[in-house]
Parts: C-alpha cells; structure tokens; sequence
C-alpha cells in the first residue's frame, strides 16, 4: 500500500498524475482508478436480480474487490454514496427495509467507517438492481472522523460519520433534518429541513477547520413528490434556503435530483465536498446560455482536481440527444480548465427516462459514453432517478477530473 | 494526453468556411464585373471597416449549430412549461383590460421589429467576410425567428381569449401607423436599407438590437409585472437571454476591430450616427406604456453603458 502512495503522486512529463486503472466494470469502465493516494470506486452492483440482502451483498463485494486492486480495504474507505430501490410500501416499511439492506452492509464496514449518503432512487443502474454502490478511499493514514455534537445519529448503531477531514478536504456524509434517533424533524417543512441540514453540514465544516467559503461541492437529493414540477417546487425552496444560507460570492457547485428519502417525512438530504485549496471557476464558452443553476459555478479548479456540478442539456430531445449534449458539455468544460475526458477519474450521470427509453436507458447511456470518452475512461456510476429539475431533462452527470 | 491540444469543435465547424473571401476580384467566382462580385467588393472588401485577419474572430460563446440546438432546446422547453402553465391558470383571461388594450398595440405588433431583426441579421450572414461572425449572425438570425413565432403565438392565444380586440387583425396596422412603434420602425426600415457590411453590424448589433433589449424588451417586462401581467414578463426575461449573448458577440468583435486605430473613428461616427434613431425609438416606445418616462430614461441609459463598455468614445 505504502508502496502505492507513493507511486500516485508522481506526474508524467505532462504534470498529469499518474494513474491506474483496475479492470475493466459491468458498466464497461474502470471498476477503479487510483490517483495521487486516492482510489475512486465507480457504480458496484449485483450481477443478477435477487432480493436485497443477496445484492447488497454482492455490491459490497465488488466494492472490496475493487479496492483490493490497489491494496486497499474497507478502513481506507472514506466516502461512501449507496443507491438503493424500494418498491413496497412507504412510511416506516422503507425505514425496515434500509435497516434490513443496511445489517448487512455493517459485515462489511469498518469501524469508524466513510460518510455516507443513501439515496432511495428508481434504479441503480437500471430497474431490477436494488443497490449500487461507489465511494472513494484514501490511502495515507492521518484523516480525522468529524461527528460534531450537534448533528443527528441512525435509526440503528452504525459505524458511519458525518465527516472525514483527509488533508485539505472534508466529505461531507449525507445530512438530514432527524434527530438523535433518526426521526425527522420539522415533518413536512421543507424550508426548516433544509436549514437544519445545512446547519448539521456548516457543523462538520468548522469542526473540520473549514467554513462555508471552502464548500466545493454540495449534492441536493430532494422529495421528487409526484411530478417534476412538484419536485421542482420543492427544491426552489431548499434552494432559497440555500441562497439564505451560503454566503457569496464564493460558492459550490451544486447537483440536484429528485428521490424518495429514508425516514418518514423527510424531504431532503445534502452531501458534498470542501476543499480548502478551491482557487477558482471554470466558466466553459457557451455556459452562460446553459439551462442551469445561474448562481453556482460550473465547475471548481482546487489544485489538480476539477470539480464539475450537474450538467445537463435539458429540453426535448431524447435521452441519448440529452447524454450526448451533456458529454459535449463536460468535454468544452474539461477544455477550459486545460484537461480532456482522459482526465476524468470519476463520472456519476443520473437519468429520469421516458417510458419508452426505459428498457434500454442504461446500454443508451453505456454506449453515447464510450463512444465519446476514450478507453479505459473514469469509474462510473449510473442511477436512475425519479425525476431531475429541469424542464424535458433526462440526464445530469457530474464529474471529478484530475490533472 | 493529448485531446487538449486538438482544436476544439467549435473551431473546426467555424473557422475560415467562406470561399468568397479567397479572391478579392471575384469573391463569388466567374466575371470580377459580375453585380454580385461587385457588390461584396464594394461593401464588404472596401468597407470603411477594415482588419487584416478577420479570420481571428472567435464567438465568445463557441455556439456552434449542435450547441445552438441544445441550448435553444432547454430554453423553448421552459418557454413551453411557462406558456403551459399560465393557460392552465386562465391567466389571460385574468389581465386588466385596459392593459390587454396596451398589449394589443405596443405587444403583439412586435412581430414585424422581429421579423425586421431576422432579415437585417440574415443580410449580415451574407456579408460578413469571416466564417465565424457568419455564425453569430445566424444564430441571431434564428434567434429573432425564434421571438417572432413566440410572439406570433401569443397573438393567436391573446385573440382567442378576446375575440373583439383586433389581435391577429390590427398589427400591421400599429406597425405601419400607432406612434409608438416609429422610432423602431425608422431604425429598423433604415438598418435594412444599410449595405456596408460594417456600418450594418454597427447599426445592427451595437445598436438596433440592443435597442430593442433595452428600449422594448425591458420597459415591456417592466410595465407587464406592473400589471400582473407575469407571462409576457418571463417571456421577455428569456428573450433578453438572447440578446445579451448577442452583446456578448458583438463586444468581442468591437473589440477586434479597434485593434486597427483608424476603425475607432469609422465606428464612433457610425455610433453617432445611429443613436438618435435608436433615442427617438425608445422615446416612442416607452410613450405608450405606464411609467414611460422613467423607462425611457432607464433604457437610454442602459444602451448608453453598452456603448461606452465597447471603448467608443463618440456619441
């Protein structure tokens, strides 16, 4: 392992950082890329439909198989982002079943383990894959678990943290308006929720010697409700809050979507990324015509990394229009910044298709990305979402690249 | 790693595409005595609008067709969620109508400016002697189009609500006569009627179409959130999105130009003098609606800030 970080940090002749590549996935991509003392874990999912223990599984396996490439294990894990599907009832039966998926993540889990984020989504990739799993790890030792007093805590004991500070970056876990036993608060008041949740975040920051200046990322998963426009009108909302909130100028990038959440009456929950080194925006040609979140910055350059929020090209077109156009518009960022889809290190993209594109979203999807970006590309993780926050839009991607 | 030092797509779809620049006698082949030939070289080639490499021109934005597509794609969407949505309220059936009076002569004839717009800027994509302002002038081009089918929509929309006040019927009429169209009417008419290439894109785009942000797009915003009027007011807050990528271009291309120190006098005495008819079209305008005065003074202030961000100095 040692071995390993010290390799990673060394850069070609380029001042790109060396990097490499694990096998080859499910979804075609990398199962993992280590880079500068950092492993990034794309989308791991079960190979075969079957109950949700069985793929939680199966998920958690690949994932410690993914990291064992590099010699690394679940201890090293530092963020972790689970997508899960659940179909039955709603209320207190999807609190039972996350319980249920969540026992048998605790086999694998070390102890203190990552920040977490659990999203209840549609599919993970596709309908049928109940659980899909990505995360990153850190390879040198040092990182300091953040669990501020004032936060909220599980529904059941479990080794997650609402923080990790590895040098100049917090990951921030997933925060939520709940309390010390994992019931929500402010039931049904969303503008509360999200002060509350932004609250626990600013917590973690500043005990992790950051404010809300240094945030890099911040990832919004709201109450999708029963139709884009009522999701939509949730998330003005929490964005409002936001807007309240966060003082500017200098902001994070943000990425948006809608889901169900875990606990009865929740709706909302916020993860994301702080760097102490963010330096400067990326304003790729053309964005300001962009259909996007006017007040956040495309992307954040913090030292070598380049961090790109929710890009999408919303409107009519179809899905595999929409994800060309959204690649189109990652590459012209990835090119103001100086890099090329050969930087990439990790890609989510996270799609709400029409019916009819449904069956074959996810080969769709596989197939407009690697003709775009060149072999062996980033890890990835696609979800399929409720619904996202645009008019017409079928696809949000957001993206970590690295010189 | 080596993509970054491909050019980019935007340079390969826009740059150096005219072959009429290629050869200063016959830009459009055959005869130099052809009327065509002798068009381009008299208003393009011997334009008082001079730069050696007008070639170097790049859009700010880097629209090329497909971005223009996806991105026009997401704002008609939202424009079709905004139309949508305020048919479902019943919200014209809601407006005062002494304002749907005001909208039936200082609104809905706006197709014609429009429609003066798309043709002056299609002139522009005939005569530009660079591929890449070619492009901007397209997208400008489509742009206009774009509002003047969205306006025209709302003719139709407006009409059915109130059969009996002339929409559909009087806007020709409004154009051609109602005082508060005939200041944009003159400047739009004469822009037409401009065939150096260099004076047009002055009259145009650091004029004409400014002025019609300014002096019709924004008073109009205003005046309708004034009457609760909350559609034509998002309709002009997106068309606006339009015109100041417009800016945007024609800032850099401005820019371009001054590089060459005698365009600073060609473009400043153009400058001068088109701004009185682009003054008196925001004076008529603004006259029709509420408030008009302090609009007015609001939009030639703004066309006047434009201005001098370019760097001219007359006026």
């Amino acid at each position: 392992m040692n071995a390993h970080t010290n390799l990673l940090s060394l850069r070609d002749e380029d001042g790109d950082t060396k990097r490499l590549f694990g096998p080859k996935g499910a979804l075609g991509f990398p199962v993992a890329i280590a880079i500068d003392g950092k492993v990034y874990v794309g989308g791991q999912f079960a190979s075969a439909d079957s109950n949700i223990g069985v793929q939680t599984a199966a998920a958690f396996d690949g994932l410690q198989s993914a990291l064992s490439q590099f010699d690394a294990d679940m201890s090293h894990l530092l963020n972790l982002r689970t997508y899960y599907v659940y179909e039955g009832d709603e209320g207190k039966d999807v609190t039972d079943f996350w319980e249920k998926m969540t026992q048998v993540r605790l086999r694998y889990l070390a102890d203190p383990g990552p920040a977490a984020t659990a999203l209840r989504v549609v599919g993970a990739p596709a309908p049928g894959k109940l659980i899909s799993v990505d995360g990153v790890a850190v390879l040198a030792p040092g990182g300091k678990r953040i669990m501020p007093e004032d936060s909220w805590d599980w529904s059941i004991p479990t080794p997650f943290s609402q923080g990790w500070l590895v040098g100049d970056t917090i990951y921030l876990g997933g925060q939520i308006a709940a309390d010390r036993q994992g019931a929500a608060v402010a039931v049904g008041e969303v503008e509360e929720q999200a002060r509350i949740a932004l609250r626990f975040i600013h917590n973690v920051l500043t005990e992790g010697g950051h404010d809300w200046s240094d945030l890099t990322t911040l990832r919004i998963g709201y109450q999708a409700g029963a139709s884009p426009e009522e999701g939509r009108a949730t998330l003005d909302k929490i964005l409002a809050v936001v807007r309240e909130t966060i003082p500017g100028p200098r902001l994070p990038t943000l990425n948006a979507f809608g889901v169900d959440l875990l606990y009865e009456g929740l709706m909302l929950e916020i993860d994301g990324i702080s760097i102490k080194s963010r330096t400067m925006e990326v304003v790729p040609p053309g964005s300001h015509n962009w259909m996007q979140f006017e007040d956040h910055p495309v992307a954040l350059l913090a030292g070598p990394e380049l961090y790109i929020g929710g890009l999408s090209a919303p409107g009519g077109a179809s899905l595999v229009a929409q994800t060309e156009a959204s690649i189109d518009r990652l590459n012209v960022t990835l090119r103001e910044a100086g890099l090329g889809y050969e930087n990439l290190v990790k890609l989510t993209l996270l799609y709400a298709p029409d019916e009819d594109e449904a069956v074959a979203a996810v080969e769709t999807i596989t197939t407009a990305l690697t003709d775009y970006i060149p072999a062996p590309g980033p890890v990835v993780s696609i979800v399929r979402v409720k619904n996202l926050p645009f008019p017409g839009q079928r696809v949000q991607l957001d993206a970590v690249a690295i010189r | 790693m080596g993509s970054r030092k491909r050019p980019s797509e935007y340079e390969v779809v826009s740059y150096k595409l005219h072959y009429r620049t290629r050869n200063p006698q016959a830009p459009y082949e055959q005869s130099p005595n052809l009327r065509m030939n002798e068009w381009y070289r008299k208003h393009v080639f011997n334009s008082p609008l001079q730069h050696p490499d007008w070639d170097a021109f790049r859009d700010p934005d880097e629209v090329t067709y497909r971005a223009y597509c996806t991105m026009q794609d997401g704002q008609e969407q939202y424009v079709d969620g905004l139309l949508n949505a305020h048919d479902n309220d019943k919200h014209d059936a809601s407006l005062p109508e002494a304002w749907v009076d005001t909208l039936a002569k200082i609104y809905t004839p706006a197709r014609y400016l429009l429609a003066a717009g798309q043709m002056a800027s299609a002139y522009l994509v005939q005569m530009a002697p660079a591929s890449t302002i070619t492009n901007c002038a397209v997208f400008q081009e489509a742009d206009c189009f774009r509002w003047l089918s969205r306006v025209a929509y709302r003719t139709r929309e407006l009409a059915n609500t109130y059969p009996g006040k002339g929409f559909t019927e009087n806007e020709r009429s409004y154009w051609e006569d109602a005082p508060e169209w005939q200041g944009f009417r003159e400047l739009f008419e004469k822009v037409m009627a401009t065939y150096d290439w260099g004076e047009c894109f002055v009259a145009l785009d650091v004029i004409a179409l400014p002025t019609l942000d300014f002096g019709f797009l924004q008073p109009l915003k205003t005046a309708a959130q004034g009457q609760g009027d909350t559609l034509t007011a998002l309709l002009c807050g997106n068309h606006a999105r339009d015109c100041q990528r417009a800016r945007r271009w024609t800032a850099a291309l401005v820019k371009q130009s001054l590089d060459v120190k005698t365009n600073e006098e060609v473009i400043s005495d153009w400058v001068a003098k088109w701004t009185p008819l682009a003054e008196n079209a925001i004076a008529t305008y603004c006259a029709g609606l509420p408030g008009g005065s302090e609009l007015a003074t609001k939009a030639s202030a703004s066309l006047a800030t434009f201005k001098s961000e370019l760097g001219i100095a007359k006026d």
